[in-house]
């Protein structure tokens, strides 16, 4: 483990995420600015060294309004991960535990509607969340974390029958331990795993949802400098201030790439 | 496909016997994704027909609380939630989706106007996006240094991690404006596809990649490629025999899922290179909010995707002989390595349920 | 992997080159061919020049191609070059000059106006222009729009019809019930544009989509939605007003309108030549491309610029002292200059520069922001912990609800905090926008409104009528309004308009904050654009180079 942990690239992955936290959690220690004040007169500036990210159309410096935006992408996707883990998770250890027992009409239903969550791509059922809950970055959570709780729910739920199947749980069932302690003890730990692992990876994709919910226009009011708000301010001046875009959109993409990494990291060492 | 002896007729009811379960899922699915679209949308807040008016008044929109009381009233909104769901269902099975509210038009004329863009630009970016991550699977296997492989296979989850938007944006500049090779929007011209298609390229090439370079490790490892490297199979011949043919039935089963991924894809290329699509109608009805242009285009794609899964799920046995007669007897074992991830709706019988590589890249 | 395999493998390393090489071919065939063709579409700007097509990017669908029905600025342009008006309006002057009418007049109190058209025009059907056909026009438009659902800009325009009197084939009167100072400016505008008699008995749905029959000196081709409105030349056109620049055909042959949401692929598009003409050209791209030799082309909108609009049934705004500071405390100049048109002035009235009937309040509008603190401390309001200010433990903010313009509103924002006003930002879309002006539940309103002439501070204003946007309860100003629209004499009206932009700016009913310009541009060789008085333009002299 150690030795994996000591890669270059991992070693990088854990401080490129170790920075996304402390912008998240504290972003007045990376950019002691305020990402809402803006000078005009010094609007469009290419990054340089007062301004390393440059400055936007009203004169705000881009890398203030990066590091403050980080709390609202990274909460709104953590968020997202948690609704659908959470969510999916349970529905898919109940059809896993109760199929069999009462049945299967009940898991196949269920299921089917799983299926819905699956069949909608999920941006478009997140829009439709944030649209009737209205903008913001915990109506974005919401919608993206219910499009993921789909495919949540399907490991968990094949998680649940492979352990039901494995021989300790019979062991316990035929000594005769309670069918709730049999789920709590022996089956949701061991079908925990892979749902983990999942989670982890699915965070990468959060981010990506939720700033892409953000660039077409449904996400944070404005001012709020949500990573993806920011990309999309920044297109109308792409042939002229390309660190709008750019810069912005390389953060996001270097957060996804070391979550995912690391994800990949402790998910193989479980 | 017959075995020697078995009559035509017997083929067909097993065939109908393994195809009529999917068909009740799929059935079972599309009326799942109409009732769960219709309470969410009429959950919606604001007030859809002033949206309506508002995209053709402008600033001479009126505001007269009677007058707008009565076009409620016209547009159907008024009647009861109940009322109003079986006679869209009824709609729905004589394929009428109903009319949109902000322009009047037929909600399935808007769609099937659009859907012909959508698909050349989803069609071209499966196919450029498959066929590079043959391309790069395939470098990477027969490449003999370790580093080029580890290279190679580094590439593709860059696909997935930068944002479809960004790189639309940044093929733009460097493509059309720079080097003015490629229109930057529409679709006057054919070569208007290719951009959009490249963006969305890159995230459809690496999923698939995943699942697939997963299948060729899983593929190397077996007793067959390695009998058929001793008989001294070129790199090449062992792939395209062995590996590739095993290596794909995992990665057809997640073409299921990336036609839900470029669905839900199309929506932002669509915006950023002005073109008409599935996507950005669904963008501009639910700023709209037209709700019965939502709900048709949501209960479309939920069609096409079942349909895909459908048809994936009954092709297994075509593709994989060990499947047949398993698809025969529901009650049998389940296939060995090689069986397909579970990308594609859940097959009851909880076969080979080992989703690490399938659904976890796949959002 | 089998070590066993590695020894067999290393030795086929010169062997395995083929297939590389194979992929290496493949793709360099694959470029050439995309270069080859990129050859090929790359000068379509240039082939475009010779056939007489112009292609016109646009910034946002028209939604409806039928002039008469919607507001929708890239509508209107677009529908205009497929109609004529009865009358036409000088730019320069405000004149009113015939067009389709070779002869018309009203009666002193501006109930009645008569016509008379002039011979031989004919629509692109071949039918002929008569009095009959006019009426149709007038009473469809009417009935359009009585449930409010569409031609609401047109039936403003027609307030008070009582019908047409057709006297011969080419004499026609048109009746108010009440004087309509409006009308002959609203007569000259696209949305009384005149349709064939076919057309009006067409449902207005299928007018929209389809597009409609005119005299104009181009005819509908074809739209496809979010993607192209296309027309050719009418052959045969010979009745265009005094002001254009030349008789018979229009120089063009054919027009293409690309609908381009993105500006910047919009822009881009202009300067790779890929579009003869852009519209909607971003303020800030304006000083760069015109510094690269396109033709810029800019005027401001008539009506009321883009303002604040404040509900006085809030009790922050509805504070003198409030209003006072933010009339003096928004630094306008800096506002244009950032995100405004280079070229253009800050707004100096409740009216626009480009509006007949505009008359200037600079001084009443000038940027103090001592004299905007002054007012609020005055007023009780004191500088909290925070930086916004208190009075009586209320703290100094409200909403404005906007949908478009966000990087605006965010300035403003930020210049009203420096003053201790906290402004919160709703922003949302046209549905939401209209329907907080519907249920009156905004506490200010950010949008500005294009009308031809003053009659937009009615449309604003006015209490009495249906569609107005402001909340506020003032009977002079009231009446003012409802005198102006019925006033004949010129001079008592402008009277009555001037007294009208003071009350407003001074009471700090309005707060405007930038002129909306229409902004296009071209590639320098295209000669003969212009605008008309509604700042919508006249493709009919425009030459490819």
């Amino acid at each position: 483990m150690i030795r994996r942990l000591l890669r270059p690239t991992t070693l990088l992955s854990l401080l490129i995420v170790l920075i996304a936290a402390v912008m998240a959690l504290a972003p007045g220690l990376l950019a002691p600015g305020d990402p809402l004040a803006g000078v005009t007169g010094d609007r469009l500036l290419a990054p340089g060294l007062a301004h390393p990210f440059g400055t936007d159309a009203l004169g705000r410096d881009v890398y203030t309004r990066t590091v403050h935006g980080a709390f609202l992408s990274l909460a709104a996707a953590t968020a997202a991960v948690l609704v659908g883990g959470i969510a999916g998770g349970a529905i898919g250890l109940v059809c896993g535990a109760l199929r069999g027992r009462v049945g299967t009409t009940v898991d196949f239903v269920v299921m089917r509607f799983v299926d819905v969550l699956i069949a909608v791509p999920g941006i478009l059922l997140a829009l439709i969340v944030v649209a009737t809950l209205g903008f913001g970055p915990w109506s974005i959570a919401l919608g993206v974390g219910l499009g993921a709780a789909g495919s949540f729910a399907r490991v968990m739920r094949a998680q649940v029958l492979r352990v039901r199947g494995e021989e300790y749980v019979e062991a316990a069932a035929t000594l005769g331990v309670r069918p709730l302690t049999v789920l709590g003890r022996h089956i949701l730990p061991n079908a925990m795993r892979p749902v983990l692992a999942m989670a982890a990876l699915e965070l990468g994709t959060a981010i990506l949802s939720v700033s892409t919910i953000s660039f077409l226009g449904f996400g944070v009011q404005p001012p709020s400098p949500e990573w993806g708000a920011l990309v999309s301010d920044g297109r109308d001046y792409i042939a002229t201030a390309w660190w709008l875009t750019v810069l912005p959109g390389a953060v996001i993409v270097c957060v996804v790439l070391a979550v995912t990494r690391l994800a990949r990291v402790i998910g193989v060492e479980r | 496909m017959t075995q020697a002896g078995t009559s035509p007729r017997r083929a067909l009811v097993r065939i109908a016997r393994m195809v009529w379960p999917r068909l009740v899922q799929f059935v079972f699915v599309v009326w799942a994704t109409y009732t769960v679209t219709f309470l969410l949308i009429r959950v919606l807040p604001g007030d859809p027909v002033l949206a309506a008016l508002a995209v053709q008044s402008g600033d001479a929109t009126t505001v007269d609380p009677e007058q707008l009381a009565a076009l409620r009233e016209e547009a159907g909104l008024a009647g009861g939630l109940v009322a109003q769901y079986f006679s869209q269902l009824g709609g729905l099975i004589t394929g009428d989706l109903g009319t949109s509210l902000a322009t009047g038009r037929a909600v399935t004329t808007m769609i099937a106007d659009v859907v012909p863009g959508t698909l050349a630009i989803a069609g071209l970016a499966l196919g450029i996006g498959i066929a590079t991550s043959l391309i790069i699977g395939f470098l990477a296997y027969i490449s003999p240094w370790r580093w080029v492989r580890d290279l190679l296979v580094q590439l593709p989850p860059l696909g997935v991690a930068v944002p479809a938007f960004v790189t639309g944006l940044i093929l733009i500049s460097v493509f059309s404006f720079t080097l003015g090779w490629f229109p930057a929007s529409g679709a006057r011209s054919s070569l208007g596809v290719v951009l959009p298609a490249i963006t969305l390229a890159f995230p459809v090439g690496a999923i698939f990649f995943q699942v697939f370079s997963t299948a060729i490790r899983e593929a190397e490892q077996s007793p067959y490629v390695f009998t058929a490297d001793v008989k001294g199979l070129s790199r090449l011949a062992v792939f395209r025999k062995h590996i590739l043919r095993n290596a794909m039935l995992p990665s057809v089963t997640s073409i299921g899922l990336l036609i839900g991924f470029l669905a839900g894809g199309t929506a932002v290329v669509e915006t950023v290179f002005s073109r008409d699509g599935i996507g950005r109608i669904v963008v501009a009805a639910v700023q709209a909010r037209d709700v019965n242009v939502i709900q048709g285009v949501i209960i479309v794609v939920a069609i096409v995707y079942a349909l895909a899964a459908l048809l994936v799920d009954v092709s297994y046995p075509f593709i994989d002989p060990r499947l047949r007669r398993q698809a025969a007897n529901p009650g049998a074992a389940a296939p060995a390595a090689g069986a397909p991830a579970d990308a594609v709706p859940a097959n009851p019988s909880g076969s080979a349920q080992s989703t690490q590589t399938g659904s976890e890249d796949a959002r | 992997m089998n070590p066993f395999l590695h020894h067999l493998r290393s030795e086929r390393i010169t062997v395995n080159t083929t297939p590389q090489r194979r992929v290496a071919l493949a793709a360099g065939s694959a470029i050439a061919l995309t270069a080859l063709l990129a050859g090929c579409t790359g000068g379509s700007g240039g082939d475009a020049a010779a056939d007489g097509t112009l292609v016109f990017a646009v910034e946002t669908d028209p939604t409806c191609i039928d002039p008469q029905q919607p507001t929708v600025t890239q509508a209107l342009y677009i529908g205009r070059q497929v109609v004529d008006s009865l009358v036409d309006q000088d730019p320069e002057t405000g004149d009113i000059v015939p067009w389709l009418a070779e002869d018309f007049s009203s009666n002193d109190d501006l109930t009645s106006f008569e016509f008379t058209l002039r011979d031989g025009v004919t629509f692109s059907d071949d039918s002929e222009l008569t009095s009959d056909v006019v009426k149709a026009n007038l009473d469809s438009i009417v009935e359009m729009s009585a449930d409010g659902s569409t031609a609401t800009l047109a039936a403003q325009y027609l307030a008070g019809y009582s019908g047409t009197e057709v006297t011969d084939e080419h004499s026609f009167t048109v009746n108010f019930d009440a004087p309509n100072a409006a009308f002959l400016q609203g007569a000259s505008t696209m949305s009384l544009g005149i349709v064939s008699a076919e057309t009006t008995e067409q449902s207005p749905d299928a007018r929209c989509q389809d597009g409609v029959i005119g005299t104009g000196p181009f005819v509908y081709d074809a739209y496809s939605p979010n993607s192209e409105i296309s027309m050719d030349r009418r052959e045969g056109y010979a009745w265009g007003s005094e002001l254009r620049g030349h008789e018979g055909d229009a120089t063009l042959s054919r027009v293409e309108f690309a609908v381009v949401t993105e500006d910047s692929v919009r822009v881009g598009g202009l300067q790779s030549g890929e579009f003869d003409m852009i519209g909607e050209l971003p303020y800030a791209d304006e000083p760069r491309i015109s510094e690269e030799g396109y033709s810029i082309y800019a005027k401001a909108n008539p009506g009321i610029p883009t303002s604040l609009i404040p509900n006085l049934d809030n009790p922050v705004l509805a504070d003198d002292a409030v209003r006072e500071a933010l009339r003096v405390g928004i630094d306008r100049d800096d506002i244009n200059a950032t995100l405004g048109y280079a070229e253009g002035d800050a707004p100096s009235s409740a009216l626009s520069s480009g509006t007949t009937g505009y008359s200037s309040q600079a001084d009443a509008m000038a940027y103090d922001r001592d004299a905007a603190i002054a007012a609020l401390e005055d007023g009780g309001w004191e500088l909290g912990d925070d930086g916004i200010r208190e009075k009586d433990g209320e703290r100094l903010t409200f909403t404005t609800t906007g949908f478009y313009e966000q990087n605006m509103i965010e300035l403003i924002q930020l210049q009203l905090k420096d003053l201790g006003i906290d402004m919160q930002i709703n922003f949302t879309d046209a549905g939401g926008f209209f329907g907080a002006i519907a249920d009156r539940s905004y506490d200010m309103l950010f949008a500005a409104l294009t009308r031809t002439g003053p009659d937009a501070l009615g449309v604003a204003f006015e209490q009495a009528a249906p569609s107005h946007w402001a909340v506020l309860d003032d009977p002079d100003l009231e009446s003012l309004l409802v005198e102006q629209a019925s006033t004949s004499d010129p001079d008592a009206r402008q009277a009555l308009i001037d007294e009208a932009q003071t009350t407003i700016i001074e009471k700090g009913y309005l707060f405007p904050i930038l002129e909306v310009y229409q902004l296009h541009a071209s590639q320098s060789e295209v000669t003969g654009f212009e605008f008309d008085s509604a700042s919508r333009f006249h493709l009919y002299d425009v030459a490819l180079g």
